[in-house]
């Protein structure tokens, strides 16, 4: 594992879970240019103290926010392959009764995505392998999937009569998991676009007042007590938009 | 303001956050179930709920032993910044020296909450797999504690010793009653209870149909699971709407601060 005082791991991370094709490099320029804009704008809107202060807001901010937005994409599209190749196990199941032979029964007929998964398995279990799947890539982007594999798991160690179950089970986990984004989206999304609105208007005023550069503000922008206080309010938004951010976190990571 | 007055106002809030700590510790015993009805349902104060965090982390400890020990690091950090306050007569020493004590004191109770409710949280996320793996297993024909043992890896690896603890609990005290009792009061929770109650009767009673009774429950469990996101997901626009208030509130009043801090400069000439 990378030092997280060297590269932002989590951020890696998630960029190789959702398959972007995304280099160090990739990140140290999205990384500067987000930290350049924050400065550009903090030294213009105050001094070269808020100027750091926005460009480390922004570096953390901007990446996150594209991160963001990238995630839901994959999440959506990703969860309903998986829905369907647990369908076409639970079919084959059906009919053969065993997971290993399910599997490879139903390989033809996965989603081009989520087939090199179960691949990889079919293949560890003709070496002798353990049944051990590997798939923490998608597990890290749909967390619902490390409960499916559970499942999956015990199912093939156990067996029993009510495999069906299990898999059904699984496939409901699966649904339940969408239904969740959605109803999460419908109660949740108005206030975090509420407050990127208020967060973003916050700096847009700054920014007109400063241009306009109107002799009424001229104790806000010239003076070290209106440039400690812009400090003070932009520390304040910066707090409180990401502890928005981590709280809705928090609830969908 | 002097020193001296600083030095009272400390003084006051020291005395207030030892009469506070004598009056929120009624009890130093361990509480039994009995004397709060209201965790049975929940319904539990911030007190109550954190001592319940300690019993999970600390078996055999109450909160008086967590406040003792906050309150010995918050009086440390305030009688260490107490004398430099005296000695330079500046009264930011003082601030520091009572800032540095509110946040020594309320570092571990900070900490313990955190790791109890990730604890939890690790329970919560293992109970239906556990249900699902007792009751496939049992129905291949496993006895019910083999059937435990072997769930073993389904359970999050933080409270793997938990749940280690307990299975050699019931395997050399042979009272499955008691073993699950005293497991499900350390873990505090409503489904902890219900399980406990379920394997008891599964383990102690004959004849019973354990599966259909397992899938009742596991089911139970999974609409209680969500039936809990959907309360925290209907709670959480409530609580976004802070910082929103705060966003606004700073775009409002920054300008208006603003023209008053030049305007004050003007109207200073005149008078």
């Amino acid at each position: 594992m990378k030092p997280p005082w060297v590269v932002p791991w989590r951020f890696f991370q998630e960029v190789h879970a959702l398959k972007l094709p995304m280099s160090r490099w990739g990140y140290g320029a999205l990384f500067g240019t987000s930290g350049l804009f924050g400065f550009s704008l903090g030294t213009l809107l105050g001094n070269a103290a808020l100027g750091a202060g926005m460009a480390l807001f922004f570096a953390y901010a901007i990446p996150g926010e594209w991160l963001e937005w990238m995630r839901q994409r994959r999440q959506k599209k990703m969860r309903s392959l998986w829905i369907e190749a647990v369908r076409n196990l639970r079919t084959s199941y059906l009919v053969c009764g065993s997971l290993r032979q399910a599997m490879v029964m139903s390989l033809p007929h996965f989603p081009d995505e989520v087939r090199p998964y179960f691949q990889h398995m079919i293949d560890q279990e003709q070496a002798g392998l353990p049944f051990h799947p590997v798939m923490e890539q998608d597990r890290f982007l749909l967390p619902e999937l490390t409960y499916v594999l559970e499942l999956a798991q015990l199912l093939d160690r156990v067996g029993g009569p009510d495999g069906e179950m299990l898999l059904e089970d699984a496939i409901d986990r699966l649904e339940e998991a969408g239904r969740r984004v959605e109803e999460f989206e419908q109660e949740v999304a108005a206030r975090r676009t509420e407050t990127r609105h208020l967060f973003a208007l916050f700096l847009v005023e700054l920014l007109f007042l400063r241009l306009v550069g109107s002799v009424y503000f001229s104790g806000l922008f010239h003076s070290a007590t209106g440039q400690g206080l812009i400090f003070l309010c932009f520390v304040i938004n910066a707090g409180c938009f990401i502890w928005v951010r981590q709280r809705i976190r928090r609830l969908t990571g | 303001m002097d020193v001296l007055q600083w030095t009272l106002i400390g003084l006051a809030f020291t005395g207030f956050a030892l009469l506070w700590n004598g009056f929120a510790i009624m009890e130093r015993e361990v509480p039994s179930r009995d004397a709060h009805p209201n965790q049975q349902v929940g319904l539990r104060t911030k007190q109550q709920q954190f001592q319940q965090d300690v019993q999970l982390l600390y078996p055999g400890r109450t909160v008086w032993h967590v406040r003792e020990r906050q309150l010995r690091l918050g009086l440390l950090a305030w009688m260490a910044g107490l004398p430099l306050g005296l000695l330079t007569w500046q009264p930011g020493w003082f601030l520091i020296a009572f800032l540095l004590a509110v946040l020594l004191y309320a570092w571990p109770e900070r900490q313990i909450r955190k790791k109890a409710r990730e604890w939890r949280e690790a329970w919560h996320e293992a109970f239906p797999l556990l249900y699902l793996g007792v009751m496939q297993r049992m129905s291949a024909g496993v006895s019910p504690v083999q059937a435990l043992i072997q769930s073993r890896e389904r359970i999050d690896p933080s409270i793997r010793p938990q749940w280690d603890r307990f299975i050699m609990d019931i395997r050399m005290s042979g009272d499955p009653v008691t073993s699950w009792r005293r497991w499900s009061e350390r873990i505090g929770s409503p489904q902890a209870r219900r399980f406990a109650a379920l394997m008891q009767q599964i383990m102690t009673v004959n004849g019973v149909d354990m599966e259909r009774q397992l899938r009742a429950a596991y089911q139970l469990l999974r609409k209680e699971q969500q039936e809990a996101w959907s309360r925290k997901v209907r709670q959480l626009p409530g609580r976004l709407q802070w910082p929103n208030l705060i966003l606004f509130a700073n775009l409002i009043l920054l300008p208006v601060i603003g023209v008053g801090m030049e305007l004050s400069q003007h109207l200073r000439i005149f008078l």
